[in-house]
């Protein structure tokens, strides 16, 4: 089975919004990561991976995302991953949450999260 | 002879003797006859232009022709007299060559008057004779005519139930018999409370138009009414001039005479016959009435039966409507109490169930039940009920109530039967029977036992493709004879291992040819399937029937039912020391655990957990090594999904690689480092030992989480 990978820039937010569908095993993990070689040029803070559609995720697909997450900008950037299936947040969750590679349940509580984060920035 | 047949008759007296001639005419006169003499031939023909002649006496030997020459042409003609020739005695040869030409007879002169008076009566009397015989003939002619007439209405009548078409014929005819010029025939329509023309002869073009739309209103005065009250023929020789056929259509075709002659149907007026005369004055008698009324008669019935079949088509038509209807709601009814759904039946049992019922006619008798019992047993029947249709599928229906509740009282297959044998004997008049085969399923132990009545022997196909007969006895079929014993054996399923059931409508079924389906083919269908479901074990042998019969009739319900124990042979792979070839080996993986039945989230864990050792092994034990390969082997035993990778690598131990750091900078560990973790987290055991020359990782995922 592969993988889909269907991409949203939304530049003067500097955050790259990315959808994956199928899996991300040891094989399909090489394609993403050459995507997110190309598209992570440094525009962006902020990586959003939608998981709506991911099936699976091994070690390797984690490795990517890691990788990807050293191009993202400092502080408030990150890779946020979003509607993660039951099996891909175990995943997760054996890993073990890491800075700035936050699992949220949904789109509204990411949005939650950023609202607290902006209001945290604005109070200084 | 009477004096009154004489009277009127004229005699012709044709003579150059004048003397003589005026003699004779004197007497004759005295005698009562009317006389006209001529004296040349001539002269004579100019006295019958004018008058009808009875007799004529003709001198042979005239003036200006030959007598005998001019008689000849005389007796040429329609209503030529009776001739009588004269002649003297030195020509009594052409006196007989007078009477072989046609003469009536002959006289010698000098005639006696006697003698000429004896002669002229003789030949009046002669004609009168011969008029009679001609008048009589004709009559019996006109009679003859007439029966046939009848008699052709009557074929008509009686070889067609066309309405139309006979009307026609009976129009035909009596144009025919009447000297008519046309004929039509009118029915009554109620709706519309007027006569409808339905069929004519002999109507001029012109007119055909008019006719064939005009409608004679009932209750019309310009129609006759009498009509309708005595029921009665109506007819006049003069059409315009009749105040009783006042109506526009008597009018608007002129004619001269005409016929209305009521048909008749239970005493009230249910069409009739109108005969038309352009020209002709016709007058009726009674005698032609009658035959006429007659006519009408033979009509009506005709109208009556046409009526009656009508009846019969609408009845029998609403009738087949009627037993449609029925047997298609008595499909629904017994098609939604056969289960099609299965899986919450047999959720948790360790077992699938799948079957279908296919019914020869719009309502089967074959039936098959599915039942969970206690302690997460299934009960699975499958049975054919004698004979078809809606008695089949009643006896189907109780036969099925009376197991079910049989079922759940916790009896064992063989005892179930016996049950259900003794109530269907309690009341079955019509003797119906039905053969079944049942089981009892224990899909955790894997036991199946099964119990026989007179049904086709059940086949086991097992996980690996091999398909044969069940052994035992066959035992009887049920609902016969009370008090019967049924046979009954054990059986051991292991998984992935299949109980086919089916009806004789599989092995009986039919090709083109007219070969049955038979027991080697139902074997050879299902021979070779493997690590499947057993939806696939139905499907593959239902697929192989209807290839068989080929579009064929069927002869007989087919039904077929499959229990499988879930679980399949252990899945062994060779696996490659690449991604793409460990990426495969995981689609593997998955495949089996759904033939299995293992649940998706441990398929998804195992996937996973093959996927990092895998590529651990590859990476680290076989060093990427092209040619090297790892050996998988997955069983599920005793509640576990046990997944074990060999390979014969360097000695690598997965599970010593140190365990994930949660400080930044742990993904500069190793390639590797996180795998283990998530082999850890997703399986509940795991284990390495050195075997010899083999490393041995042994993970284990319970299956009852």
């Amino acid at each position: 089975m592969s993988l889909t990978i269907q991409t949203e820039t939304m530049d003067a937010e500097r955050t790259a919004r990315i959808a994956l569908e199928g899996r991300l095993d040891t094989v399909t993990a090489l394609e993403l990561e050459k995507r997110l070689e190309l598209l992570l040029d440094g525009r962006y803070d902020r990586l959003v991976l939608d998981l709506a559609g991911l099936e699976f995720i091994s070690s390797a697909g984690i490795r990517v995302l890691v990788q990807a997450r050293k191009c993202m900008g400092a502080q408030d950037g990150g890779v946020f991953m979003v509607n993660a299936r039951p099996q891909i947040v175990k995943v997760f969750e054996i890993i073990k949450a890491l800075p700035g590679m936050i699992v949220f349940r949904s789109d509204a509580e990411m949005d939650q999260y950023l609202g607290m984060m902006q209001r945290r920035v604005l109070r200084g | 002879m009477e004096g009154e047949k004489l009277l009127g008759h004229t005699v012709l007296v044709i003579d150059d003797d004048y003397e003589l001639a005026s003699v004779l005419a004197d007497f004759l006169q005295e005698r009562g006859y009317v006389v006209l003499v001529a004296n040349s031939c001539a002269a004579a023909r100019k006295l019958l232009e004018g008058a009808t002649v009875s007799v004529a006496l003709l001198d042979l030997r005239l003036p200006d022709a030959d007598g005998v020459d001019f008689m000849r042409r005389l007796l040429a003609h329609e209503s030529a007299p009776g001739v009588v020739v004269l002649t003297g005695h030195a020509t009594i040869d052409s006196a007989a060559a007078a009477v072989e030409a046609g003469a009536a007879g002959y006289l010698l002169k000098p005639v006696s008057l006697d003698g000429v008076a004896a002669v002229v009566e003789r030949v009046i009397e002669r004609r009168n004779v011969i008029e009679e015989n001609a008048r009589i003939s004709k009559e019996r002619a006109e009679r003859l005519s007439e029966v046939e007439a009848l008699l052709s209405i009557s074929t008509a009548l009686a070889t067609t139930l066309e309405l139309d078409e006979a009307l026609r014929r009976v129009c035909h005819d009596l144009v025919r018999l009447t000297g008519a010029d046309t004929a039509a025939a009118y029915l009554l329509d109620q709706q519309r409370d007027a006569l409808v023309p339905c069929a004519a002869y002999h109507v001029p073009k012109q007119h055909f138009e008019y006719l064939a739309t005009s409608v004679i209103p009932v209750r019309d005065a310009g129609f006759y009414l009498p009509l309708w009250r005595d029921r009665q023929a109506v007819y006049s020789d003069d059409v315009a001039g009749d105040m009783r056929l006042r109506h526009s259509l008597f009018r608007q075709i002129p004619h001269q005479s005409g016929l209305l002659l009521p048909l008749v149907l239970d005493a009230d007026v249910a069409g009739a016959f109108y005969v038309a005369w352009w020209t002709m004055r016709r007058t009726f008698t009674d005698q032609e009435l009658d035959l006429l009324k007659r006519v009408c008669e033979e009509v009506t019935v005709l109208l009556r039966n046409a009526r009656l079949f009508e009846k019969a088509k609408t009845y029998n038509d609403t009738f087949r409507e009627l037993v449609s209807s029925e047997l298609r709601i008595a499909h629904k009814i017994q098609s939604s109490a056969l289960p099609h759904d299965f899986g919450p039946l047999t959720a948790g049992t360790g077992l699938e169930v799948h079957a279908v019922m296919e019914p020869a006619r719009e309502v089967g008798g074959d039936l098959y039940d599915v039942l969970r019992l206690p302690g997460d047993r299934l009960f699975v029947v499958l049975g054919d009920v004698s004979g078809k249709g809606i008695p089949a599928a009643m006896f189907m229906m109780l036969a099925t109530a009376l197991l079910r509740a049989a079922a759940r009282g916790g009896q064992e297959a063989s005892a179930l039967l016996a049950r259900l044998n003794d109530e269907l004997c309690v009341d079955n008049p019509t003797s119906m029977f039905v053969t079944l085969a049942c089981a009892v399923a224990d899909g955790a132990a894997g036991t199946l036992r099964y119990a026989m009545a007179g049904h086709p022997t059940p086949v086991l196909l097992t996980a690996a493709g091999e398909a044969h007969l069940l052994s035992g006895d066959a035992g009887t079929i049920v609902g016969v004879l009370p008090g019967l014993n049924f046979p009954s054996a054990t059986v051991q399923l292991e998984p992935g291992d299949t109980l086919v059931l089916y009806s004789d409508g599989v092995t009986e079924s039919f090709d083109p040819q007219g070969r049955a389906f038979g027991e080697d083919r139902l074997l050879g269908a299902l021979a070779g399937l493997t690590a499947t479901s057993a939806r696939a074990v139905v499907d593959r042998l239902q697929d192989a029937v209807h290839a068989f019969t080929a579009g064929a009739e069927p002869s007989d319900d087919i039904a077929i039912l499959a229990v499988r124990r879930l679980g399949a042979a252990p899945l062994v792979l060779e696996v490659r020391a690449d991604p793409h070839s460990v990426v495969e080996a995981t689609d593997r993986l998955r495949a089996w655990c759904g033939a299995a039945g293992i649940a998706t989230a441990a398929a998804e864990d195992l996937a996973l957990a093959l996927e990092e050792a895998g590529t651990n092994v590859a990476v680290h034990a076989l060093a990427r090594r092209p040619e090297a390969t790892f050996r998988v082997r997955l069983a599920q035993e005793g509640g576990e999904a046990v997944l074990e990778v060999r390979d014969l690598g360097a000695p690598f131990n997965p599970l010593e690689a140190p365990p994930p750091m949660t400080a930044p900078g742990y993904a500069e560990q190793r390639v590797g480092g996180l795998g283990i973790p998530l082999i850890r987290g997703v399986m509940t055991r795991a284990a390495w030992v050195r075997d010899g020359e083999e490393n041995v990782l042994t993970l284990a995922r319970a299956l009852d989480q």
